[in-house]
């Protein structure tokens, strides 16, 4: 249970963290002083919780509160997630999608844009399982104590980073930026979270780390997700969906065969 | 005045409300806003302050209510005229948002939200759009656009002016957020600023260069541009426009605008690559 407290209040303290980082990001290209900007997930979150009159609804709230529950869940599988181990990430991802389905104008397109982009996910989370021998968070850990797997398996640790810190938030970003009030925050919150949740999740199955060298971890890959998102302009959902089809679902393809192939001669030569 | 809100003002969300004819007052609002570090927002669900900038007559006065009715309280609406009041009016707008008592009267009294527009209308106060043009978009059985009919509310005039390369700056910030590439839109946004504020052009011009640099050099940029736009080249529009504003000179006329064939999601993109130099 205290590497579930730790992972809980590393979100607490990193995902505000994201917010200010993005604060300062955009303060230094408007002009405002970083000592101002550092601010924003105070002043942002002081403005939302002031909110009444949105007439939005229970389902927004529901929505955005689904989303945080997601980004909790992520950094939680470590210490929770028991037999089903590193599965935990991809549950993780299903109420991801959940929160986000509750907010998507379009239900269908958004459902086959969440299965293409949680297909490499899939990929991406099979292959530290197939180095390793099985699911469980102790077998991962251990195999990874000589090499790390972001080392020896690198397209799946920039993959889970890329598709999990930034393209998950992207999915859902146009629908929470039309939230107010409650929801708004508890979005706006979830948004913040979810590179903080792909750098724990990146930490554990590549890195191989335990809590405390993994919240260190954590807070350094978050900064590079945050200021590597900026490089890219946002594509529209249909976009993504072909891109995660036609790029990274083969680059994951790829790196999982690799892995596969490895295993066999390991098992072979042993 | 407590923490919470010595807090949330210090991150005011104002939504600046163009109206038809003022694109330089808007400028100017959007400049006086970032000024004191608040924050321009697109969105009324996430707006404390509507600025109207202009003179709201009774053919856009129901777009501007339609808009106030989506912003929700503690909120203040204002409107400015002129650019010497733009300082007192963000003032009071500070005031009203920190007056509880006058927020909870004025929720009690607020006037039912009108209905929405038409579907398949666009404008006339839209985010990132010309101030003023109505789109009424039939959609045909494929669900793209059949038929268009377009017009343009009267707009005011404007005795002031910022130079074309200005407005040109102001034009590719805008196709680079509805691109979804923020970060370089909010540079842009900062060169406007800088503008308006009387700095320099030379000095603004490496700020200019780096902006067109990344966009010229962005493969991603142009997927994503011919992907939302196919039939106008949006790409070559925004680099045309800050290749004008490097230059100190007047944009080239945009690519006519075909609406016909194209899906709806792509028309603020469309409109916005085809819509002479209007900042």
């Amino acid at each position: 249970m205290a590497d579930a407290a730790v992972a809980v209040v590393a979100l607490l303290v990193l995902g505000p963290g994201a917010v200010a980082l993005r604060g300062v990001l955009d303060g230094l290209r408007i002009g405002i002083p970083a000592s101002i900007a550092v601010l924003a997930p105070l002043a942002e979150g002081a403005r939302l919780v002031r909110r009444w009159g949105v007439r939005s609804g229970a389902r927004p709230v529901l929505a955005g509160a689904t989303l945080v529950v997601a980004t909790l869940l992520r950094v939680l599988v470590p210490a929770l997630a028991g037999p089903l181990g590193i599965g935990g990430f991809l549950v993780a991802d299903a109420v991801w999608w959940a929160g986000g389905l509750l907010l998507a104008r379009r239900r269908r397109r958004f459902l086959l844009g969440a299965l293409a982009l949680e297909a490499p996910l899939v990929v991406v989370v099979a292959a530290p399982a197939v180095a390793a021998g099985g699911v469980r968070i102790g077998a991962v850990a251990a195999a990874q104590q000589g090499l790390p797997f972001a080392a020896t398996m690198p397209v799946a640790f920039l993959l889970l980073l890329a598709v999990v810190g930034v393209l998950l938030p992207w999915a859902v970003q146009a629908d929470v930026r039309r939230l107010g009030g409650t929801a708004r925050l508890l979005g706006g919150a979830a948004l913040a979270a979810q590179p903080v949740s792909a750098a724990a999740a990146a930490s554990v199955l590549f890195l191989g780390l335990g809590a405390g060298w993994a919240v260190v971890a954590t807070a350094l890959l978050t900064a590079v997700v945050v200021v590597a998102e900026r490089w890219f302009p946002r594509p529209a959902l249909a976009r993504l969906t072909r891109v995660s089809l036609a790029v990274l679902l083969p680059l994951g393809a790829v790196q999982l065969a690799i892995v596969v192939v490895l295993a066999v001669l390991a098992v072979l030569a042993g | 005045m407590g923490v919470m809100s010595s807090l949330a003002l210090l991150r005011v969300h104002v939504l600046v409300v163009e109206l038809p004819g003022r694109p330089v007052l808007r400028l100017r609002a959007e400049a006086a806003v970032r000024d004191r570090g608040w924050i321009v927002t697109r969105e009324p669900a996430d707006t404390d302050v509507l600025l109207v900038c202009g003179t709201p007559r009774a053919a856009i006065a129901d777009a501007v209510h339609a808009l106030w009715s989506d912003v929700p309280s503690p909120r203040a609406r204002r409107t400015v005229r002129a650019v010497a009041d733009l300082g007192e009016v963000l003032d009071s707008a500070a005031r009203v948002l920190e007056d509880r008592v006058l927020q909870r009267r004025a929720a009690a009294e607020a006037a039912p939200a009108p209905a929405g527009p038409p579907p398949g209308r666009f404008g006339p106060l839209l985010p990132d759009w010309p101030a003023g043009l109505v789109l009424d978009c039939a959609p045909g059985a494929d669900g793209r656009i059949a038929a268009v009919g377009a017009r343009r509310l009267a707009a005011e005039p404007e005795d002031d002016a910022l130079p074309a390369a200005v407005l040109a700056v102001a034009d590719a910030a805008r196709l680079l957020r509805l691109a979804g590439w923020a970060a370089p839109a909010l540079r842009l946004d900062r060169v406007v600023d800088l503008s308006v504020a009387g700095v320099a052009p030379e000095r603004l011009r490496p700020r200019l260069r780096s902006v067109a640099g990344r966009a010229r050099g962005s493969g991603t940029l142009r997927t994503v541009l011919r992907d939302a736009a196919p039939s106008v080249d949006v790409h070559a529009r925004l680099l045309s426009l800050l290749d004008a504003a490097i230059d100190d000179d007047a944009p080239p006329p945009p690519a006519s605008r075909v609406l016909i064939g194209t899906a709806p999601d792509a028309v603020p993109l469309l409109v916005a690559a085809t819509e002479p130099g209007r900042g």
